[in-house]
């Protein structure tokens, strides 16, 4: 059965997937486990995407059925006083200046289905708000997005006021988006440029050794 | 028209079509697209782009001036903030407003469109479904379909006499009208992740509803292309590529789509700029099944412009591909460098447009860097 719901997940069958899961929990299975066993399964998508057998649109349809799984499998957790470790902390947002969310939902998304604690700070953050959240949660990692060009500059200020901070060697900052490459990365001074989401995934999870 | 400026306008216009008939033109054609770059550079603000005339013809003619590119992109028309639905069917913030006054307009991709509109947009096609919607796109703008389609009127008297402006000084349109694809119409309007579990759980809807939406759009653009007399129209398209959605979907949905609206113009004598953003790399090998030397293939950075040349090159013509960062963070020697490669690799034997995208932040002496490589190293030797 275990295998089962595996490949219900990588193989995107939601239906089957959901019924899977209910059916484990009414007969008493960890709900633990199961979220184990979907975490894994969300990795084995991410690889489908890395080897292009996969495309955006499948992550966000893996996305809403782990999502749904997890609205089944919490209440149980908490009913057995039980937690799942977390592997990470991120904080994320896209920074002053530009509102736009697709990409960085996806991204929150995939990195919650791969064991992270994420902070989402939505859209148009100024730096203030990424110094007091970083300060607050002590994450190891900052995510930061944008897709217009005028949020260049946002980046590079939200970055310096994190250094002002004293806080720019707790953290690693990760930068994506449409309009960011390589070169944006560097001038912005970020330590790394993801160019989707599954090697920005990726290199999180390198970064906290999971 | 002055006779300078009547020769002028006759030499791009056969340079560019020479190229779009996979023929080889004096030299390589070379266009900028103005929209986000003519208003920084004329010291006007972004609003005072969309929402007056004259500084908007103030700016072009003084971007064309300077820089001399071989067209303006598209027919100059007060796209102001309620027009602007027609093509981007979201919310919006706009400077001046919600943000600052010399940032662009930006979208807000929210569940605008319900699941259950598809059955109305179905019966009724894209234009009424989008009159339906409009309360919810623009909630602060009472009376807004009376309102828009005032907007319409005036622009639409504006449109032509800006044509007109422009050829005087011998500077034709590359695109005589527009369209955005129905695929991401109906994806910006149900929001990308709704537009994904639609596609996922009712494909069937999702491409009936893309078909009825083709017929509608498609004249849409031949209307405006009539009205100006230019029989080139630009096709945006990028929630198709592999960027955003699989090949299996492309496949079903949106090389259907595209064909059909390669079709239509066609059929009445316009070539689509397939205006393909994002990375259509893996989605190339299927533009083969297009028609040979009707449209013409514009490409940002995110695709490989080289394999497409190579793929499509004897299919059909291909523009690109400066984009925002080179043009911003670049060069003029390095811009110059990637133009040669450009001109020398997916122009050779023709069939080849050098477009440049420039953002605000754009560097002038780069603009002039990319325009001024198409006009010494893209002459081609007779």
């Amino acid at each position: 059965m275990d295998d089962e719901l595996f490949d219900a997940i990588v193989e995107l069958k939601e239906k089957d997937a959901l019924r899977i899961v209910k059916d484990k929990i009414l007969s008493g299975g960890d709900p633990l486990a199961v979220a184990e066993l979907c975490r894994k399964a969300m990795s084995a998508v991410g690889d489908r995407f890395a080897k292009k057998e996969y495309f955006l649109s499948d992550l966000v349809v893996a996305g809403e059925i782990f999502k749904e799984i997890m609205e089944i499998l919490e209440p149980q957790m908490r009913a057995h006083a039980k937690s799942e470790k977390k592997i990470g902390k991120v904080v994320i947002g896209t920074v002053k200046g530009d509102v736009h969310d697709v990409g960085k939902n996806i991204v929150v998304s995939v990195l919650k289905g791969n064991g992270f604690d994420v902070y989402d700070l939505g859209v148009d953050v100024p730096p203030q708000k990424f110094v007091e959240k970083i300060r607050e949660v002590k994450p190891e990692i900052v995510g930061m997005s944008c897709l217009i060009t005028i949020a260049w500059e946002s980046m590079k200020d939200t970055i310096r006021g994190i250094k002002d901070s004293g806080l720019r060697d707790k953290v690693k900052i990760i930068v994506g988006g449409g309009n960011v490459n390589e070169e944006v990365a560097q001038h912005v001074e970020a330590d790394a440029y993801a160019k989707d989401v599954i090697q920005g995934v990726t290199l999180c999870k390198k970064w906290v050794r999971a | 028209m002055r006779k300078e400026a009547e020769r002028l306008y006759k030499e791009r216009e056969e340079r560019v079509q020479d190229a779009i008939n996979l023929k080889v033109p004096d030299r390589v054609p070379v266009i900028c697209y103005e929209q986000e770059y003519a208003w920084a550079y004329a010291g006007i603000s972004p609003m005072e782009f969309i929402t007056n005339n004259e500084k908007m013809m103030m700016a072009l003619e003084k971007f064309h001036s300077d820089f001399q590119p071989d067209m303006q992109t598209f027919p100059p028309a007060l796209t102001g903030p309620l027009i602007l639905v027609i093509a981007e069917p979201c919310l919006i913030k706009l400077p001046g407003e919600e943000l600052p006054s010399d940032s662009v307009h930006q979208l807000i991709e929210t569940e605008i469109m319900t699941e259950e509109d598809y059955g109305y947009a179905y019966e009724e096609g894209y234009m009424q479904l989008l009159f339906k919607l409009l309360p919810k796109l623009r909630p602060n703008v009472p009376e807004v379909r009376e309102k828009f389609l005032a907007n319409i009127e005036s622009a639409s008297q504006l449109f032509r006499s800006n044509v007109e402006r422009l050829e005087e000084l011998g500077i034709p349109c590359y695109a005589g009208g527009g369209m955005e694809s129905p695929f991401g119409l109906l994806s910006m309007m149900r929001s990308y992740e709704k537009f994904c579990l639609d596609l996922y759980r009712n494909p069937g809807i999702v491409a009936r509803t893309v078909e009825k939406f083709t017929e509608d759009l498609a004249q849409l653009a031949i209307t405006a292309c009539k009205l100006v007399g230019i029989s080139r129209a630009l096709v945006g398209l990028h929630r198709e590529c592999s960027s955003f959605f699989s090949l299996k979907q492309f496949e079903e949905i949106g090389l259907p789509e595209i064909k059909k609206l390669v079709g239509l113009l066609s059929r009445e004598g316009i070539t689509p700029i397939l205006h393909c953003d994002g990375d259509w790399t893996l989605n190339l090998p299927y533009l083969k099944e297009l028609p040979k030397g009707k449209c013409i293939l514009e490409l940002d950075a995110s695709t490989d412009i080289f394999k497409a040349k190579e793929i499509l090159g004897d299919r059909m013509c291909i523009d690109g591909n400066l984009m925002e960062i080179l043009l911003s963070f670049g060069t003029p020697a390095k811009v110059e460098e990637h133009c040669k490669r450009l001109i020398d690799v997916v122009g050779e034997d023709g069939g080849f447009i050098l477009k440049g995208e420039p953002p605000r932040e754009a560097k002038p002496e780069n603009i002039r860097a990319m325009i001024n490589t198409a006009k010494t190293h893209g002459v081609y030797k007779k």
